[in-house]
């Protein structure tokens, strides 16, 4: 387990090479850069000073060079856009605000999304099941900023009973619509897999034998069937945390919430490379991390899954 | 210099001290009162009516509300201190720092943290500030501005000339790079420093004689540079901060200004606060504290917030949104329409052979053939007005009447004349724009209307704002067609309109048009100190202007927000550099 975790760990650094190379290519390649600008006039001079201070002058493997250098001495350097600021700086500023709607977010999403997966699986095509597919239906048609606009519009606007939007940690009112929002769609999600992989396992032998000997229902599914239902969903889970905790622009932004969503939105129509560059290496490290979990919650779900 | 009419919400008073109203002995004490006035008060007549009235009947010379003259608020009692509160949208603004702050989030709230040396009323009338008064000598090079005494910053440190001298040079200094260094080059030794000829900073002609009196020589007379030091760049430091601090002088805390508020708190991309600054030299604002809610759009989220009675004011209502806020019972008694000193325009490559609009005919017949009315009140659901000329009005040079009329018929025959009679043989041209709501809708507009009156196409491109910054710019060496954008003033005069924008040397807009007269004209106005002579001049060159048109007007920019009734004496002033005193001039009502 410790060797495989080591060797997972190794080949995630050519992972995260690779996604700074091309990430620095891409930043590059796209037209306009931090400080094109046709709002107003700059002076040659002005244009000058500037690109002397942010080594834009020098050659584009010489940017490349220094900014690695610098990231791997755990200097981001200051955004172009807003250069008061340094790029750490920012992103200690918007991260945890998005780990912090993600994770309730995702704490939504299983609460309601394994019960309702659960109850389609148990009463398929009954009533309950066709009620279920339809909300699953209703989450993966409605795309997330719909969602809250919806519920911005009813719950606040209209009914008064909550704020439209701003932050104030996880037990401040105001994060119940953003929550909804981002997380309905992952409820939904694990519901429509969980039912599919339930329906499966309630059909092995192992689960009419547990029936014959005369488990209570309600037993045989949490129990028994319910546990090795979950492998896919473990599966999804990861992509799913990965999605939600790097934050929705357009949620964040409607329910104004200072997520890193929306500001990687912002850096990237402000051509803010350092900004750029530091979120792509983040969200790399996150998805890598994701998936080194998700493979290792497999040994813990299924017994059949052994790392040596 | 035409400007609206005034509107019961032009209230305000009592930004700047009564003693700067002894000081200016021409200013009326008040301002004109008509005997409609009451009606409005009294719900008797609407806004719309009171407004019409005054427009009719008043006429403009009588339309002179000024920050200085306001009214106090007739009937309604004021909120007490502790709920004098105004809440704000605005996106995160970059930082306070008046050399480098460049646009509305950050200069809206700097200007209300900093005192600049002097400032101009919507008459277009200078005002001391910080500065009691200035001389300017004979041959217009020589500038001296005697500061107010006892004056300090919101530390307790005295504000003096020095930290003027100080920070004015700062913005020169080619390690901060500012992007609005060239806004100092009129001032003689500027641009070498910033060029980095000289290192030594005396060799620019900025001097403190002693702490109440700073002189300035200018390269050459230059009679907007009294609307320059109006501006956010002219604003002072604190030296001591920035010193210590470096570039973090600017976070809360750390922030010391001499304006009438200062920066209490600053949660990035959350919440931001300024309050009334005790040590303030001036009359004390009413309002106590701004309380800004910072999102990064401002456009879609402060209307929702606006009806849950989160925000007290919105940003510009989207034409989107604007026909239900029209039909909603409350909402629309709530709106105030803002001029904003600005045009957008359809800028055209006037030497490109290859281009139609290389020809002036076609570039008059694309003038005529667009029917700015329908565009303004359909097309923008009447955010922004017409523009039949380019300079806006409130800035010298503003024509009331466009030189050159006809409509569709002559429009017809310009073209014919051109050499594409009913619009055949018309090569296939692109128009270019960056993506923004309002150039979208107008854009298809025009193409809609060029092809329905002068049967031509125009092939459409839209851009994202970066990409076509970066296609802007390489513009200034390659042929192009045409393309939309507009400008907005930083300060209402024509030095920052005609000067930089179509003299033939400056060629912001890369028209690469070229008139000898116009250039004359426009240059001898800039220095042209008699303000009858200089309108003259400008007002002759901007009929050459709308006459050629390297580049076509389209519609003048303004702008329209809701304002809840308890908040007194808000108004949007036209220009970022009149934003001084917007919120000294606001009261809460009670209840």
């Amino acid at each position: 387990m410790g060797a495989y975790l080591l060797r997972r760990l190794l080949l995630a650094i050519p992972t995260i090479a690779i996604v700074y190379t091309v990430a620095f290519l891409l930043v590059h390649a796209t037209p306009g850069g931090p400080w094109d600008n046709a709002e107003k006039p700059l002076a040659p001079q002005v244009i000058e000073n500037i690109r002397i201070k942010y080594h834009l002058n020098d050659p584009l493997w010489k940017q490349y060079l220094l900014y690695l250098n610098d990231a791997l001495h755990g200097s981001l350097g200051p955004s172009y856009v807003n250069t008061a600021r340094d790029v750490s700086e920012i992103i200690a500023d918007f991260f945890p605000v998005s780990i912090q709607l993600g994770a309730v977010a995702m704490l939504f999403a299983v609460v309601v999304g394994i019960p309702l997966g659960t109850l389609a699986a148990v009463y398929r095509n009954t009533p309950v099941d066709y009620a279920a597919i339809g909300v699953v239906v209703t989450g993966i048609s409605i795309p997330n900023y719909v969602m809250a606009t919806i519920l911005v519009t009813t719950l606040a606007v209209w009914l008064h009973w909550l704020p439209t939007g701003g932050w104030g940690g996880v037990w401040d009112i105001r994060i119940l619509i953003p929550t909804v929002a981002i997380g309905f769609r992952p409820a939904t999600t694990l519901a429509r897999y969980l039912r599919t992989s339930l329906l499966e396992v309630l059909g092995q032998d192992y689960i009419r034998t547990a029936r014959a000997k005369g488990l209570a229902g309600r037993k045989i599914i949490v129990r028994h069937a319910l546990r090795n239902a979950l492998v896919p969903i473990a599966t999804i889970s990861g992509i799913l945390v990965a999605d939600v905790i790097t934050g929705s622009f357009f949620v964040e932004t409607i329910t104004r919430v200072p997520g890193i969503g929306r500001y990687f939105v912002t850096a990237t129509t402000g051509r803010d490379y350092p900004v750029l560059l530091a979120l792509a290496l983040l969200f790399g490290v996150i998805i890598i991390t994701m998936n080194i979990l998700v493979d290792l919650s497999y040994a813990a779900l299924d017994p059949q899954v052994r790392y040596s | 210099m035409v400007r609206a009419a005034p509107t019961p919400f032009d209230r305000g008073g009592g930004v700047l001290s009564p003693h700067i109203r002894k000081e200016d002995s021409t200013l009326p004490e008040d301002r004109i009162r008509f005997p409609w006035d009451e009606y409005y008060r009294r719900g008797l007549i609407s806004r719309r009516q009171f407004v019409k009235l005054t427009a009719l009947l008043g006429g403009a010379a009588a339309a002179a509300p000024t920050i200085l003259s306001e009214p106090e608020p007739a009937a309604a009692a004021l909120a007490p201190a502790d709920k004098q509160i105004l809440r704000y949208p605005n996106v995160e603004p970059l930082h306070f720092d008046p050399a480098t702050m460049e646009s509305r989030p950050e200069i809206l709230v700097g200007m209300a943290l900093f005192d600049p040396l002097l400032t101009f009323d919507e008459t277009g009338k200078a005002v001391p500030v910080a500065a009691s008064s200035w001389d300017v000598s004979k041959d217009g090079l020589t500038y001296t501005f005697h500061l107010r005494s006892g004056m300090q910053w919101s530390d307790g440190h005295p504000v003096t000339a020095s930290d003027y001298e100080y920070a004015w040079k700062r913005v020169v200094d080619p390690d901060v790079a500012s992007d609005y260094a060239s806004a100092f080059y009129p001032i003689k030794g500027a641009l070498d420093y910033n060029k980095g000829k000289t290192k030594d900073k005396n060799t620019i002609a900025i001097k403190a004689v002693d702490a109440q009196t700073l002189r300035v020589d200018l390269t050459e007379p230059a009679a907007y540079f009294p609307r320059l030091v109006s501006t956010w760049n002219y604003l002072p430091v604190p030296r001591w901060q920035v010193e210590k601090f470096g570039k973090k002088w600017v976070d809360a805390g750390n922030h010391v200004g001499n304006g009438m508020f200062m920066l209490q708190k600053w949660d990035h991309d959350r919440e931001m606060v300024i309050v009334a600054n005790p040590k303030y030299w001036g009359t004390k604002p009413t309002l106590q504290r701004v309380v800004f809610t910072i999102t990064d759009d401002t456009f879609r989220t402060s209307l929702p917030a606006f009806e849950n009675n989160e925000l007290d004011l919105t940003d510009q209502i989207q034409p989107g949104d604007i026909d239900r806020v029209r039909k909603d019972a409350t909402l629309s008694k709530q709106l105030h329409k803002y001029r904003w000193s600005g045009t957008a325009m359809m800028f055209c490559d006037t030497t490109n052979p290859a281009s139609p609009l290389s020809k002036a005919k076609v570039r008059q017949a694309f003038y005529l053939a667009i029917d700015h009315k329908r565009i303004a009140s359909e097309v923008l659901r009447g955010i922004y007005d017409p523009a039949p000329t380019i300079t806006p009005p409130g800035t010298m040079g503003y024509l009331s009447t466009p030189p050159l009329t006809g409509g569709v018929e002559r429009a017809r025959a310009l073209l014919a004349e051109a050499g594409y009679p009913d619009g055949k043989g018309f090569p296939e041209m692109k128009f270019a724009w960056p993506k923004l709501v309002t150039y979208d809708l107008v854009a298809q507009a025009m193409q809609q209307m060029l092809r329905d009156t002068l049967k031509v196409n125009i092939t459409l491109q839209r851009m994202e704002r970066k990409e076509f910054n970066a296609a802007f710019n390489s513009w200034a060496k390659q042929p192009y067609t045409a393309y939309m954008d507009r400008w907005g003033s930083d300060f209402e005069d024509p030095a920052n309109w005609a000067n930089i924008l179509f003299d033939s040397d400056q060629d912001f807009f890369h028209t690469r048009w070229k008139n000898a007269q116009y250039d004359s004209l426009v240059r001898k106005g800039s220095a042209e100190l008699d303000p009858a002579k200089r309108r003259q001049m400008y007002e002759s060159a901007e009929k050459i202007l709308n006459t050629e048109l390297p580049a076509i007007p389209i519609y003048h920019l303004g702008v329209i927000i809701a304002v809840k009734p308890r908040v007194q004496g808000f108004r949007l002033p036209p220009a970022a550099a009149a934003w001084y005193g917007t919120f000294g001039r606001v009261k809460i009502q009670a209840g």
